[in-house]
């Protein structure tokens, strides 16, 4: 479950400062899958940053499972993250000079998985079930974008994380890779139970989830269900 | 399949070649630079002491003490004058005397040096009860003036064998064409060649010191006649007047001689004894060649020391070269700590990267110092027929040593950096 109370995140340019998110409270409970709209700055990215704990709201507080994320030093919220979150990003997914599979399991190692076996077995089971069986010992800057996107996936997913956070995952994506890929990701985060927040600027999209969070410059303007056909 | 931090930086560097070849490159050949001077001095040193451990004491005229060494065991610079044949008769009928060995030069076949010398020159040996240090592979000693006894260079350079005849030059050096320098009535004949020592011997040619004396008095008969039939006027310009230092007079004596005194005692009387003398001077390779490595070891600190600012260049520059490939990489390192790295995990990652390139340059860079080496005595051999072995270096390892402790400490400040700034910075980056 994500809890957010009272949370503005602020930046400064020069002497000006610019407040990118404000939201005075919002829950999101387990197995709720959240699509985020919203014009561009503003503060989807930021959003997913903050209740990653990537970075610290300037005000408010973030609490993931009972934990408020805040009262952690950056070394519990590495391993809050590590072990409950999975994260997709649009681009900057994948660490080139690595395999699609060596990508997976060291998200998997990093996530606290300790038997090697079941690291492999895990990483080996989630690529042969997005498609990439004889793909997984390619370097991933051989990869076209939708499977890069598709090991991004396994990579969240492979350590069975309660939160997914995906930013934009499919905004670079044709539309038949879009489909692919979205439906892979629902179908995934459904049978593990996870909650899934999924930031995008498709709104042709939006009837795959069960709410739909709009931001925008003051913060929410909206917070509903997907109207259907949307 | 693991991915333990090793690999992880392994991979990192193995990313980025152009960047990662041009560092190690660089790593390579700052290290090289400096162990192949250290190695080449040491080298040259060992080589010098090899081909003079066959060399007692050495008797000549006197004159420098270094140019009697270099011409006597070198076979390099030219001959001092001689030293009288009476007093090379009074040293060896010393009963403090062992040994002696004759040497007369003077004389040259294509630039190799004739060493007029005698059966005992064969019985040199490097120590006592070390085997001959020369020896025999193919045909005989020389038994008679005019044999000759080729050293295995100048065998296999001037494609002489066992039988063929040649005829020696006047002088150290060879003047191609100069007919008038040779001593054509009086041929030398190969009758055997020696094993190589790659010792300057190889580039010598072995013979009976009765033979300088033949020739030589042969010549003196032909130019006295000639002197008495030209006209006053061109008496000057009459060649091989076999005078001075150069001609080597050996008509009346010889160029050196080895001395092997029966004791310890026994060699520092005749070394005070002869100094003292108006004939001659006694040197004792040791001591000279000592002096010359002095003089090899300031300059092998000079360039040593400007070996080791190059490498602290080459630690500067790896030190920049991690810094800018950190900025290229803060988006890896955020996407690391975005599925789960800690900072340590960055931060090792980050100087594993740096523990590889030098301990990769560090490796490539020792291999490379003997490449040099072998080009440095390959060079060395051939010019001045001093072999320089080839040794393991041990005070390589402790320059490596501390060349990767300073690595750790660029590693570790490079990943302190990285540590301080990665997500901060990553995320204005992700904002701008």
């Amino acid at each position: 479950m994500i809890e957010i109370v009272e949370v503005t995140h602020t930046y400064r340019v020069g002497k000006e400062t610019i407040r990118v998110l404000e939201i005075p409270s919002l829950v999101v409970g387990p197995g709720e899958r959240v699509a985020v709209v919203g014009p561009s700055g503003s503060g989807k990215s930021t959003l997913i940053q903050i209740i990653a704990g990537l970075t610290l709201p300037t005000t408010g507080r973030v609490i993931i499972d009972g934990v408020d994320i805040g009262a952690l030093g950056e070394s519990q919220r590495d391993r809050l993250r590590a072990r409950r979150m999975g994260l997709i990003f649009q681009a900057l997914n994948l660490l080139g000079g690595f395999t699609a599979l060596e990508n997976v399991l060291m998200a998997a190692k990093w996530s606290g998985i300790k038997n090697k076996f079941e690291r492999l077995q895990a990483a080996t089971a989630l690529l042969h079930r997005l498609g990439l069986n004889d793909r997984m010992h390619v370097d991933v800057r051989r990869l076209s974008h939708g499977e890069k996107q598709r090991v991004a996936i396994a990579r969240a997913l492979v350590h069975q994380p309660s939160i997914v956070l995906a930013d934009e995952p499919t905004a670079s994506l044709d539309s038949v890779n879009k489909t692919v890929v979205l439906d892979e990701l629902l179908a995934l985060v459904r049978e593990k139970g996870a909650t899934l927040v999924f930031v995008t600027h498709d709104t042709t999209l939006l009837s795959a989830f069960t709410r739909v969070l709009t931001l925008g410059p003051g913060g929410v303007v909206s917070d509903r269900s997907p109207v259907p056909g949307e | 399949m693991e991915l333990s931090l090793w690999v992880m930086a392994w991979r990192q560097i193995r990313s980025r070649p152009v960047v990662t070849g041009t560092t190690i490159m660089i790593i390579a050949v700052s290290v090289a630079l400096m162990l192949s001077i250290s190695m080449a001095s040491e080298g040259i040193k060992r080589g010098i002491s090899e081909s003079s451990a066959p060399y007692g004491m050495i008797v000549g005229s006197k004159g420098s003490e270094t140019q009697l060494i270099f011409n006597t065991i070198f076979l390099l610079d030219r001959p001092l004058g001689n030293v009288p044949w009476d007093f090379y008769e009074a040293i060896k009928a010393d009963p403090r005397v062992q040994a002696v060995v004759p040497f007369a030069l003077g004389d040259n076949f294509q630039g190799y040096r004739i060493v007029g010398t005698d059966e005992r020159f064969f019985e040199m040996r490097s120590r006592p009860g070390a085997p001959p240090a020369f020896v025999i592979s193919q045909g005989r000693r020389f038994e008679r003036p005019f044999e000759a006894v080729l050293g295995a260079k100048t065998a296999q350079d001037t494609g002489l064998r066992v039988g063929d005849t040649f005829v020696s030059s006047h002088g150290t050096d060879h003047h191609e064409g100069l007919e008038s320098d040779e001593h054509r009535e009086m041929p030398y004949t190969v009758v055997g060649i020696m094993r190589p020592t790659h010792t300057p011997v190889d580039r010598g040619i072995f013979v009976h010191y009765e033979s300088y004396w033949r020739l030589h008095e042969h010549e003196s008969a032909v130019e006295h006649d000639a002197i008495r039939a030209a006209p006053s006027d061109q008496v000057a310009d009459t060649p091989h007047m076999l005078s001075g230092s150069d001609s080597g007079d050996l008509s009346h004596g010889i160029t050196a001689f080895l001395v092997h005194p029966k004791g310890y005692v026994e060699l520092m009387q005749l070394y005070q004894e002869i100094n003292a003398s108006p004939h001659a001077q006694a040197v004792l390779p040791g001591q000279v060649l000592g002096k010359i490595f002095e003089q090899i070891g300031f300059g092998a600190e000079v360039l040593g020391a400007i070996a080791w600012l190059v490498l602290a260049l080459a630690v500067i520059t790896v030190c920049l070269t991690l810094y800018q490939s950190i900025e290229v990489k803060r988006k890896d390192f955020y996407l690391m700590r975005a599925i789960g790295a800690s900072r340590l995990h960055v931060f090792f990652v980050v100087a594993l990267e740096a523990v590889w390139l030098f301990f990769l340059g560090e490796l490539f860079g020792w291999a490379l110092s003997y490449v040099v080496y072998a080009f440095l005595a390959y060079g060395i051999g051939e010019r001045l027929s001093i072999a320089m072995p080839f040794f393991f270096d041990a005070g390589a390892a402790w320059k490596l040593a501390l060349l990767l402790i300073g690595g750790l400490v660029v590693a570790v400040i490079t990943a302190f950096l990285t540590y301080r700034t990665q997500l901060d910075s990553a995320l204005r980056m992700e904002a701008s």
